[in-house]
């Protein structure tokens, strides 16, 4: 469990910056780059305090 | 019993392996001044390859400094900077400074509310101020800093920790939310691959003149600002109260993790936002860090905006009452933390700080790097690195001897720094300064049994 969460927490980090290397790469535009930051950044959040949850 | 060491040496139990500080390091590195200090940089006119350089040197002089002037000191002693002050200086001594560094808290968590305060400005109708301006701008500015000042203020009475929990949280996400605000900048700059980067760069960086009422940023600028911007934490000694708690000395090179992630990357990012802002409207000179990042990010811009600001004010508002709180420990600290918040958010609602927060941060740095050098000289040159076992055996303290050191050492620096000279210059020299005034006191004037 704990492994899956680190998982997903890094893939989220992983996201915020290949949305944006995507914008650079003009394969995503900046509203789409947006989004999926957001979306990563709610996934780290909820992620991170899962384990605190557990302890 | 003394459970956070506070009086007493760490024991080899409760030390921490290096790993630890690499994290540490890199998470405190990335905060909320981050966003201005980056832009600060292309509005004093700096060139691309005096930034690059600068960074590169500045921040690796920052690096040897813990490593081989505060580990070596953490190591031996193993105490807080307050607790080993007050041994070899004096009680006194350690109220003074702690009025002193209190006060250049309250300024530094006040940039930080002004900086959270531009975010809410995405949203709110407000007029935020720009580059020049060190008044309120306004009845809107004046409310929204209160109310953010007041907020951040009640968490830091009640007890930071869990905000200290989100700062932990939240660190590695900033640095990457850091790195996609300069990412996406690239484009609209002109920039999609590395190859533009190396040839668009003189372009950004632009190495003109600077805005009005910025100093202009030579290599030797952004080298010793890199430098001493953190100089009270390496230099000043204040980090003894972490790396004493470092098992191998090798701790000592984990700043490089903050220094290059949130001291480089960070700070170039953020510049690229703001040359960004220029490119798009010249007349916008304003550096403000919310619609900086909204632009870049959106709605994850504005929340490491705010993050940001909030992580690093709150633990600063807290430090800040702690110091107060020294000073007459009668006081309930809750009262003296709220005291303090009202302070900075007053002091939050005067964009000067955070608009000057080069020339702050090594105001700051020179003010308070040379009671390390008090401890440096002890440490190194008096008892050559040998440690009493005994607390008890430290020896009399230096008392008015350190004061004379500190105080004819700041007066020297103060003659240049009224002729505008850029203060990042004077910390050296105030560190310098102190360890030769405080050795020749120590040396000539000192009783026999503290030579």
């Amino acid at each position: 469990m704990k492994l899956a969460i680190r998982i997903i927490l890094w893939a989220s980090l992983a996201t915020v910056v290949g949305s944006a290397l995507a914008v650079v790469g003009g394969q995503l535009t900046l509203d789409q780059a947006k989004l999926a930051c957001l979306v990563a950044t709610a996934v780290w959040f909820a992620g991170s305090f899962v384990p605190q949850k557990s302890e | 019993m003394d459970k956070d060491f506070a009086l007493n040496p760490v024991p080899p139990e409760a030390r921490d392996r290096t790993g630890r500080f690499w994290s540490l390091y890199a998470g405190e590195h990335a905060a909320g001044t981050e966003f201005m200090i980056g832009p600060l940089f292309i509005a004093a006119g700096v060139g691309a390859r005096d930034l690059i350089l600068g960074l590169l040197i500045g921040n690796l002089l920052a690096v040897l400094m813990w490593r081989y002037l505060t580990m070596p000191v953490a190591a031996a002693w193993r105490l807080t900077l307050y607790r080993q002050l007050e041994l070899v200086v004096g009680r006194n001594f350690v109220l003074v400074y702690n009025l002193a560094n209190a006060l250049l808290f309250c300024a530094l968590a006040g940039s930080m509310v002004t900086v959270s305060a531009t975010a809410i400005g995405v949203v709110a109708p407000i007029t935020m101020p720009g580059l020049q301006d060190l008044w309120p701008t306004g009845a809107g500015w004046v409310l929204v800093v209160a109310g953010i000042g007041a907020l951040f203020t009640i968490f830091a009475a009640w007890g930071y920790h869990w905000v200290a929990r989100i700062a932990d949280v939240a660190a590695p996400w900033m640095l990457v939310v850091f790195l996609g605000c300069g990412l996406v900048a690239l484009p609209q700059l002109g920039v999609h691959s590395p190859g533009d980067l190396v040839r668009l760069a003189g372009d950004i960086w632009t190495g003109g003149d600077p805005l009005p009422g910025q100093t202009k940023f030579t290599f030797w600028h952004v080298c010793f600002f890199a430098w001493c911007c953190n100089a009270a934490m390496h230099l000043g000694m204040g980090d003894l109260s972490i790396l004493r708690f470092a098992k191998s000395k090798a701790a000592g090179w984990a700043p490089a993790g903050g220094m290059y992630l949130g001291h480089g990357m960070a700070w170039i990012a953020a510049s690229l936002l703001y040359a960004v802002q220029l490119r798009a409207d010249p007349a916008n000179t304003a550096v403000l860090p919310g619609p900086m990042a909204n632009a870049a990010l959106g709605f994850t811009g504005v929340l490491c905006v705010v993050i940001a600001g909030w992580t690093t004010a709150n633990p600063t508002i807290y430090r800040a009452g702690l110091a107060i709180h020294a000073l007459k420990p009668t006081m309930s600290r809750f009262h003296v933390t709220l005291g303090v918040g009202a302070v900075v958010t007053v002091i939050g609602m005067f964009p000067i700080v955070a608009m000057r927060l080069l020339d702050f941060v090594g105001l700051y740095g020179m003010v308070l790097a040379p009671a390390g050098a008090l401890l440096a000289v002890d440490h190194f040159i008096l008892r050559r690195g040998a440690v009493p076992n005994d607390l008890g055996r430290v020896g009399p303290v230096a008392g008015w001897r350190s004061y004379a050191a500190w105080i004819g050492a700041l007066a020297l620096c103060a003659i240049p720094l009224s002729q505008g000279m850029f203060a990042s210059f004077l910390v050296v020299p105030a560190w310098l300064g102190c360890a030769v005034f405080f050795w020749i006191l120590q040396t000539r004037l000192a009783p026999k049994e503290v030579r």
